[in-house]
């Protein structure tokens, strides 16, 4: 018999022996063994891979345009906005949880924007130049090509406060607003990144580092529940070695959980301070360029959605949105999910997806 | 009996863990070498991690502190129905030291990895400042009784003294090599000189916040654990008794993370959160000086010189877009 072969043999006698003994435990050894085989044989080549074009290249960022999946898709095209902190693949994680391709087959039409990986070259880059600047021409372009006076928004997290913050100041230019788990109060006792936030001098970090490495953002985050991230997560996954489903879903999000880009001093500087530290937008005192920003101002239908187990952007930050806003058509949905799952688990494709897309259909 | 049962399944466990690491090692070697068109499930993971190894490292470590869990539990349930809060705190003191190095091991790749890069450079590269960087340490162990005394009182007590030790490390510091490094310089190199001071202070400042901030998520740890083996014991005595090591990690498990949720919350961890992040910074900003320093010399660009491009180029593009812009308005107004 080979040495592998006696050491698995004795292994699994030793199993047998403890079972007896004590049961429990052992089927864990043996996880890990056949999750060798499982585990080298995996194919996750599916990651944002629904059929997509490029529409606009403005430096590192790039407008998508989803291929429809219907034959007459809504005439109003939706432009989703993600987070600067993680990548917007997660919306198109794999094809059974996609987001994405949900609001395809239910008829919208669909683009996105990546913000692509910020190098040292962009240390200057302004919270005005990513709202006015590419956002605001990326919303420009899809009006223009569509020959539409307006078109629908639907930010999530950072990319929702973006999204409210640019509807407030060019209302005639969106047609719908969707907000899904995107912060607006940031004095809220229940987030701990907003509690950290408050004890970190950002104008020390900013000059110091110009750009802030995505790593920094990869390891707050893991901080935020030290044991289960960094240690937990590893132990229970080997549960699932055997499972190639369950252990490529593991590997996926892990792919975009470290997938944090870097980010643009200046605007992070803005961001942290105006936002996360003195809670400026909805006290009425955000500045953005030289234009106070409103959020009456916001008259068109907003919808806001959030999610009840989200410890990243706790449900308290989100929900004030509505009472700070001009609009008569509002309405708020949340879900028992988080941060993650509320754009790619079984939830987001059975409730919170086709929610979305009915609403904006309604409406468009 | 039970005893022999346990030992061997540990070594049989360990023995399987490091074939398959092998075995994983081999495998991906062979994709390593595998050729052809689009994305191989090699690449996939060397994006997903640094390579496919770190995964199994994290997965090794993680497995290494459930062992470790679960040797408290076998000692524990040795005790049977005898098992009282006494002999269970003697267990957990026995057992813990371990435990810590394994967290400790699993929580201390969460330093950025461009830190570990920045320390990597600054220490293997610069020897001198290495020697230097070593002696301040021997010279500050060698001169000073309060804080050989606190390092000695510190070995048994687990994360608790490893926070002591670091706080008298952090006073004797600030009055010895702290000083020194703030020290007059002088000669044709004393810009340079002063600066490799100011980083190796700043770095020394940044591995004291970091090391507080890890130590007390130990120490969070070991609280919730003792809190468990407390639970265990009174659930032993009555009728809910946790029958399986998996029961035990599940208990365990939950109770750690539900401390972690209510006293990260606090101040005193936000502070140090917060402080960890400060030098960080200031390790950094250090860092570049050092580096613009000793290079300055050179006919290389700098990182300030670079920063200044950065802005010119910024400026530009902005302009850049503004003009296509009124470009496209003025053509749109046009037709």
């Amino acid at each position: 018999m080979s040495k592998t072969g006696t050491i698995v043999s004795e292994a699994a006698d030793a199993f047998k022996m403890y079972e007896s003994a004590v049961g429990s435990a052992m089927t864990y050894g043996e996880k890990l063994l056949k999750g060798t085989e499982v585990f080298t044989k995996l194919d996750c080549d599916d990651i944002n891979k629904t059929p997509k074009d490029l529409a606009l290249r403005m430096d590192k960022v790039q407008i998508f345009h989803y291929r429809p999946m219907v034959k007459k898709p809504s005439s109003i095209p939706v432009l989703i906005v993600y987070a600067l902190m993680n990548k917007q693949y997660i919306m198109d994680i794999q094809p059974d949880k996609s987001f994405v391709k949900k609001l395809l087959e239910l008829g919208q039409d669909v683009y996105i924007v990546d913000w692509g990986y910020p190098t040292d070259a962009d240390r200057y880059i302004t919270t005005e130049d990513y709202i006015e600047g590419y956002l605001g021409d990326a919303v420009d372009f899809i009006r223009e090509k569509h020959a539409l006076p307006a078109i629908n928004l639907l930010g999530k997290c950072q990319g929702g406060t973006f999204s409210a913050i640019y509807t407030s100041l060019h209302p005639e230019k969106i047609k719908n607003l969707v907000t899904i788990a995107a912060p607006f109060d940031f004095a809220i006792e229940d987030g701990l990144l907003f509690k950290w936030s408050k004890y970190i001098n950002i104008d020390l970090l900013v000059d110091s580092f110009g750009v802030l490495p995505g790593d920094f953002l990869n390891n707050t985050f893991i901080m935020l529940s030290p044991y289960n991230l960094a240690v937990g997560k590893y132990i229970n996954i080997v549960n699932s070695f055997d499972d190639p489903k369950a252990l490529g879903e593991f590997l996926r999000m892990e792919k975009w959980l470290f997938d944090c880009p870097n980010q643009a001093g200046e605007n992070y500087r803005t961001w942290m301070k105006d936002l996360w530290q003195e809670n400026k937008l909805i006290k009425g005192e955000f500045v953005l360029g030289d234009k106070k920003i409103d959020l009456k101002n916001i008259t068109v239908p907003v919808l806001n959605v959030y999610g009840l187990k989200d410890n990243l952007i706790p449900a308290s930050s989100s929900k004030p949105l509505l009472s700070f806003i001009g609009s008569k058509d509002k309405e708020e949905a949340s879900f028992p999910v988080g941060h993650a799952g509320i754009v790619a688990g079984t939830l987001s494709q059975k409730e919170i997806a086709p929610k979305i897309a009915a609403w904006l259909k309604e409406r468009s | 009996m039970t005893g022999q049962v346990y030992e061997k399944f540990f070594e049989a466990q360990k023995s399987l863990f490091d074939e398959w690491q092998k075995n994983m090692q081999a495998s991906f070697k062979k994709f390593a070498g595998d050729s052809g068109e689009g994305e191989k499930p090699s690449d996939f993971y060397k994006k997903a991690f640094e390579s496919p190894q770190d995964f199994m490292k994290k997965i090794a470590e993680s497995t290494e502190v459930y062992q470790s869990l679960f040797e408290l539990w076998k000692k524990l349930s040795e005790g049977g129905a005898k098992l009282d809060a006494k002999t269970a705190g003697a267990i957990y003191d026995a057992w813990a030291g371990r435990f810590f190095t394994l967290l400790h091991n699993a929580f201390v790749p969460s330093v950025p990895a461009f830190m570990q890069k920045f320390a990597e450079i600054f220490v293997s590269k610069l020897e001198s400042s290495d020697k230097v960087l070593s002696d301040n340490y021997k010279n500050l162990f060698a001169a000073d009784e309060q804080l050989r005394t606190a390092w000695f009182n510190s070995l048994d007590k687990g994360p608790k003294g490893y926070i002591d030790f670091l706080e008298v490390f952090r006073k004797v510091y600030d009055e010895t090599a702290g000083k020194a490094a703030k020290a007059p310089t002088f000669g044709k190199d004393m810009d340079v000189w002063k600066s490799r001071q100011a980083v190796m202070d700043s770095w020394i400042k940044y591995n004291i916040a970091s090391n507080r901030f890890y130590a007390a998520l130990a120490e969070i740890a070991g609280e919730a654990t003792k809190k468990a083996l407390n639970d265990y014991v009174e659930m032993c005595a009555g009728d809910n008794k946790i029958k399986t090591f998996e029961e035990f990690y599940k208990y365990w498990s939950k109770t750690v993370s539900a401390t972690y949720d209510k006293v990260l919350f606090s101040d005193e961890v936000s502070m140090l959160a917060g402080n960890m992040v400060d030098e960080m910074a200031k390790f950094r900003a250090e860092f570049d000086r050092f580096f613009e320093l000793s290079f300055a010399s050179l006919p290389i660009p700098k990182k300030s010189d670079m920063d200044d491009l950065y802005a010119t180029v910024y400026e530009l593009k902005k302009e850049v877009r503004a003009l296509r812009k009124e470009i496209r308005n003025l053509a749109g107004a046009k037709s």
